[in-house]
């Protein structure tokens, strides 16, 4: 994948989202720029209210849209999506872009056998209640549930938390999407299911070609899993780059804070980073990262830093060169 | 090697779960969620307590705490001398080491025992009343282990001093606050009876990458400063290696492994930690991974089979002997401290 160049498949331009809340509007996006390619596992990590959750699901139209202003645009396909009516939206979900969540519990109807949960998106696709059925045992065994006879007719109730995880993956891939979007995906789960299920996330990558977009606050699961990631800090994308550039070479000081802040043994202290995200009904004018940052100067106030690009793919928003990494 | 803090003899705690027919015959089906664990905490400590969820991690620390009964075994604190008149604050004093899980829990003598032993929970938000302002609710605290007045303020203001706190959040509620600054509240609020044991069940697993960072600072200067044994649970084993001196891993209610964490982290020998360490994240891409995955996920603790409880999921089971004989740990390193392993491949 190094040398060719690759499709994008979603191109994030210039996003903002506007929430109307009762104590004033909420800029939870502030202009972010990013793109996904085909056929990658592509991270975008941040901190608890930076407004990566917000940006997966405007890729989705899951946010409450009478409660909100979309600005720049989402394409996909030549079509920006939010330009899209709901009709329109609909049919990209699921066939197009399907996303998955952190508690499957929540997502999955505790009164239904999980094996109909996953038919209903073959019959909303047009199959005879036999072909579903075939479909729906044959995903069920791809996302590593066995025996897939016996445990289709499994209730929610009787499933751990992992295999639960499989079943909302078995779902969401049941119409064929391009684009798979986890938020959080393995956030409520044990080490080693974790680990699973992001295994079955590159599988699902390896075999089906299908993309992945992994929402997460954690480095260690962007180290393990993707190909690029993109860092989100108060509703801006404020570096991105391969993860071996990230890793390396982080040149934004919150890149190099957040990876800093994975405690390790034998490392004095994991670095804990001061203060805590904006309130992000406030305007910024600057870094938005200023106030927490140990290297920000007076020029950090004036105005959002530009792009700079150091490769095709990495690129980072900080007028500062700040020292070699001491990760 | 520093004294025992608590010494843990042959603990279970078996929960009924009704009766099963199976071919006319009826049978008791029991959950062995703890079952026959020996070990000790040793003062000053941070001991870790690793395991998939259903490995028994938390209902060992509640049977420490004496929040649950065991049904067999004993948990003797250094700080009781067994008979309910030596109840005293000060493990220094005491030489005999009573067995707490045999009071009541509601008893006098346990509540008097309370003072010495704290727990932090998971989720602060939950542990805390959203409504009470945050002053008034420690008070409330203080008042119960007998600090009133200018005595508990001072108590409250020296350990928000110790915690980083700002006196600008006491007239605040709890739902007012961040979960980092709540989960240092409930740090504050462990402290306030001076204990020497804190039982931290997940306190880091629902903070943030950041706030976790100054969380586990903290409780690492908990020790070194106030010089607290802290018993710390979690499945996060990036987390363990960090805080931890000594680590205890459970599977299925049983020990696999006792040792430092250095030599739980650097050489493992249990296939069942090795095996957890496959699963923990790498820190940095592409670095190799050393030990191979489990198979599978963690079986329910009803009805065990015969043998080791790993057997189903070993990749280095031995068939005839390992699912015959349940292995009993024992000691394979013979340096200070020890090193238990309780595996048929070390006999």
């Amino acid at each position: 994948m190094t040398n060719i160049l690759p499709d994008t498949l979603v191109s994030i331009r210039g996003l903002q989202v506007n929430i109307m809340s009762a104590k004033g509007a909420v800029h939870a996006v502030r202009g972010a720029d990013m793109d996904i390619f085909q056929g990658e596992i592509c991270g975008l990590v941040g901190e608890s209210g930076c407004g990566k959750t917000i940006t997966a699901k405007s890729v989705m139209r899951l946010n409450p849209e009478d409660r909100l202003v979309y600005r720049g645009g989402i394409e996909y396909e030549g079509r920006d999506l939010l330009t899209l009516t709901e009709r329109e939206m609909c049919e990209v979900r699921g066939k197009h872009i399907s996303m998955i969540f952190q508690d499957p519990t929540l997502a999955l109807d505790p009164l239904q056998p999980v094996g109909k949960q996953i038919e209903e998106v073959y019959r909303i696709g047009g199959l005879s209640r036999g072909e579903a059925e075939e479909k729906t045992l044959a995903m069920l065994s791809d996302v590593g549930i066995h025996p897939p006879e016996e445990r289709r007719r499994a209730y929610p109730f009787e499933m751990s938390g992992g295999q639960l995880q499989r079943v909302m993956i078995a779902i969401a891939l049941a119409a064929g999407p391009k684009l798979l979007i986890a938020d959080e995906p393995t956030t409520a789960l044990d080490v080693t299911v974790q680990d699973q299920i992001l295994e079955l996330l590159k599988d699902i990558r390896d075999k089906r070609g299908t993309s992945v977009f992994i929402i997460t606050h954690d480095f260690g699961v962007i180290a393990e899993i993707a190909d690029r990631v993109a860092v989100m800090y108060a509703g801006r994308i404020v570096e991105t780059g391969e993860v071996t550039e990230i890793f390396d070479d982080a040149r934004h000081p919150y890149t190099r804070d957040l990876i800093a802040s994975i405690p390790r043994a034998g490392n004095d202290h994991p670095v804990s980073i001061p203060g805590a995200p904006p309130d992000l009904r406030e305007v910024i004018v600057g870094c938005p990262y200023a106030p927490r940052c140990g290297y920000a100067e007076a020029k950090c106030e004036e105005s959002f830093p530009e792009a700079r690009v150091l490769t095709g793919t990495h690129r980072f928003h900080c007028v500062l060169d700040i020292p070699e990494a001491r990760i | 090697m520093s004294a025992s803090l608590f010494e843990i003899r042959n603990l279970s705690k078996h929960f009924s779960l009704g009766t099963k027919r199976t071919g006319g015959v009826r049978r008791e089906l029991v959950l062995k969620a703890v079952d026959d664990l020996t070990f000790d905490i040793r003062e000053g400590e941070c001991f870790g307590v690793v395991g998939e969820s259903g490995s028994g991690k938390s209902t060992l620390g509640r049977l420490i705490l004496n929040l649950l009964t065991p049904t067999s075994g004993e948990v003797r604190y250094s700080g009781f001398k067994g008979d309910a008149k030596s109840v005293s604050a000060s493990a220094s004093d005491s030489t005999g080491y009573g067995d707490i899980s045999a009071l009541a829990p509601a008893s006098h003598e346990m509540k008097l025992l309370r003072r010495d032993m704290q727990m932090i929970f998971q989720n602060p938000r939950s542990s805390f009343n959203p409504k009470t302002p945050i002053r008034a609710g420690l008070r409330d605290v203080a008042r119960f282990y007998g600090l009133t007045g200018e005595r508990a303020d001072m108590k409250i203001e020296e350990l928000f001093a110790l915690t980083g706190l700002g006196r600008d959040i006491f007239g605040h509620r709890g739902d007012e606050l961040s979960g980092g600054q709540l989960q240092r509240l409930a740090i504050v609020r462990a402290l306030i009876p001076s204990p020497k044991f804190i039982m931290a069940d997940e306190a880091v697993s629902a903070l943030d990458v950041s706030v976790r960072a100054q969380i586990l600072g903290l409780f690492r200067e908990m020790k070194e400063r106030l010089g607290l044994t802290i018993m710390f649970v979690s499945h996060d084993l990036t987390v363990v290696e960090y805080i931890c001196d000594r680590v205890i891993v459970l599977y299925l209610g049983a020990i696999m492994e006792i040792a430092s964490a250095r030599d739980i982290f650097s050489a493992p020998k249990h296939p069942y930690t090795r095996s957890l360490l496959a699963a923990k994240p790498r820190g940095r891409p592409g670095e190799e991974k050393k030990y191979e995955r489990p198979e599978g996920e963690i079986p329910s603790a009803v009805d065990l089979p015969p043998g080791c409880r790993f057997y189903g999921r070993c990749r280095e089971r031995i068939p005839g002997v390992c699912d015959t004989a349940e292995p009993e740990a024992h000691d394979v390193s013979g340096a200070p401290g020890g090193h238990l392993v309780a595996c048929h491949l070390y006999r």
